[in-house]
């Protein structure tokens, strides 16, 4: 069967594609911003609410034992999708920005004091940046910033921002703004070998790559459940035990707590630490669907159509004389960020979406990138399994027309 | 010509085109045509906040008392809209212009068509405007 035919039948699954916006069909190349969702993911939400809703862990009747069942085999779907050594490694966040902040408070102010050193890469998503800038201001800390090389690939020098104050690392593993694939295996070992953490934003990653955490031997990933086919409002954090155990607890309130009274509060074990409140029960049922759905597609197909859809684009890239796309590093995922040098991002996305296409243009939430590389920006866009070579077609077409109508 | 009447001259010629394209194209030339604001303007004084694209604005007062707008952005899409907005404002009176509903940008539909961001954006000029026409008054 030809890989375009999987592609049309991968994107059966997904109700929204099949639309039309502004009268041309829909042409969604947004992928990096948020995945569509297939119809398991869909209808385990609707199942939830119709058959089981019910809070979780505390119940003591039928449906509240069906929910907590549902979500803990949703964890266990998780850890195998990552390959955990346990569940209880696997934490439900809001997602990758709300991991992060959680190991900057949970464990940064635990351990962190002043005159260590964080170090991050100039590509990283402002949630890769901000939190840790808090807690270099709370804990007098420094954040150290490892320069990229210009086609955004890592640079060849990196140990030598290492040292022995150097306490935590923290990069992303495919850069959302250049599509450029860092080098994690090679960086958590080294860091390692300075006594630094490390913490990887595997957000882009993760529905790219098969993700081992124990082969990686990183301290922490997280991710987002909405950039996988899941819903928002759900990530995962993964932490090693021995890591999460050390740390402080985050929020507080329910579930969290092992045993309450005024005199004071002993904590609940992990997983559960670090879970206060009622949990976002629903999104991870769902999430572990789409986790589910995308494993059942496996790597072999998802890496035959991303090697495809690579090659259509890289003939659309050299179509285009007049534009320059970043990043253009071998190593790559499906993801194409591009400026021209009279016309503004903005403009580009305005026509693009006129003809049905959905890019995202603008800063992507890495400004101090675009700095080092002299832009106020890009156009991007990032495709995933179910864009077809049909799409590829019309979207140079599209493109053409719309430089076309600029100058 | 009343910033009424000049609100109506610009819908009548939006309905001349009957596609989106077109209207684009047609917002995309009157951006080519407004001319460039001087250098020495485009100052972060200037600078109106909220929008994707970098937009400046600028206001003078002639001797009798009618405000005169200049503009300009590094978006051509956002330079169109930004003429079209000035041509209904431009050589009226400060209180005209604060009392004056914008129509326009409903009626030809480029309010629901703009992106969220580039909505917003506007907003932020016409407030600037109005702004301007407070302080001229």
């Amino acid at each position: 069967m030809s890989i375009e035919q999987d592609i049309l039948d991968i994107r059966k699954e997904f109700p929204l594609l099949h639309q039309k916006v502004r009268g041309s069909e829909l042409v969604y190349f947004d992928n990096a911003a948020t995945t569509q969702k297939p119809d398991v993911v869909i209808s385990s939400i609707v199942e939830y609410y119709q058959q089981y809703n019910s809070n979780v862990h505390r119940g003591a009747h039928h449906l509240a034992n069906l929910a907590t069942g549902r979500m803990e085999e949703a964890r266990s779907t998780i850890q195998d999708f990552v390959h955990a050594n346990g569940s209880e490694e696997i934490i439900f966040t809001q997602g990758t920005t709300d991991g992060i902040n959680l190991v900057a408070q949970a464990w940064g102010n635990k351990f962190l004091k002043e005159g260590d050193e964080i170090l991050i890469a100039t590509s990283e998503h402002h949630a890769n940046i901000v939190p840790w800038q808090l807690l270099c201001q709370r804990t007098k800390s420094v954040l150290r910033v490892i320069p990229l090389q210009q086609d955004g690939a890592w640079v060849s020098d990196y140990d030598q921002y290492l040292t022995a104050n150097t306490k935590l690392v923290a990069v992303g593993w495919v850069s959302n703004a250049t599509g450029v694939v860092h080098p994690v295996q090679e960086m958590i070992r080294k860091a390692h070998a300075v006594g630094a953490k490390v913490l990887i934003d595997a957000a882009q990653a993760v529905s790219h790559f098969s993700i081992d955490v124990q082969a990686l031997d990183c301290d922490w990933l997280v991710f987002s459940g909405h950039k996988i086919f899941g819903p928002t409002g759900i990530g995962v954090l993964y932490g090693k035990s021995n890591v999460l155990n050390a740390m402080d607890v985050y929020r507080s309130g329910g579930e969290m707590i092992d045993k309450v009274s005024f005199d004071g509060t002993t904590f609940n074990q992990l997983p559960y630490k670090f879970e206060a409140g009622t949990p976002h029960i629903e999104g991870i049922i769902a999430l572990a669907e789409a986790i589910k759905w995308w494993s059942n597609l496996g790597w072999e197909l998802i890496g035959k159509i991303e090697e495809h859809q690579q090659s259509a684009m890289k003939q659309v890239m050299q179509s285009f004389t007049d534009l320059h796309w970043i990043g253009m590093h071998p190593h790559r995922v499906a993801l194409y960020s591009f400026v021209h040098h009279q016309i503004h991002p903005s403009d580009i996305g305005a026509l693009l979406d006129q003809q049905g296409i959905a890019i995202r243009t603008g800063h992507h939430c890495t400004q101090p990138l675009w700095d080092a590389m002299g832009l106020n920006g890009t156009a991007r866009a990032s495709l995933t399994v179910y864009n077809t070579m049909q799409e590829i077609e019309f979207f140079e077409k599209a493109l053409r027309k719309t430089i076309n109508m600029m100058m | 010509m009343s910033i009424e009447k000049k609100q109506q001259e610009i819908v009548q010629e939006f309905e001349m085109f009957p596609t989106w394209m077109e209207k684009y194209e047609y917002i995309i030339d009157l951006g080519k045509d407004l001319p460039c604001i001087a250098e020495d303007l485009k100052t972060e004084e200037h600078l109106i906040k909220g929008c994707q694209s970098r937009v400046w604005l600028s206001a003078s007062q002639d001797s009798e008392g009618r405000l005169h707008f200049t503009a300009d952005s590094d978006a051509i899409i956002t330079k169109g809209i930004v003429a079209l907005v000035i041509r209904v404002f431009d050589g009226e009176k400060g209180e005209d212009i604060v009392q004056a509903p914008l129509d326009f940008l409903k009626e030809i539909g480029l309010m629901e068509n703009l992106s969220p961001t580039r909505s917003n954006g506007l907003a932020a000029m016409i407030k600037q405007i109005k702004t301007y026409a407070l302080i001229m008054q």
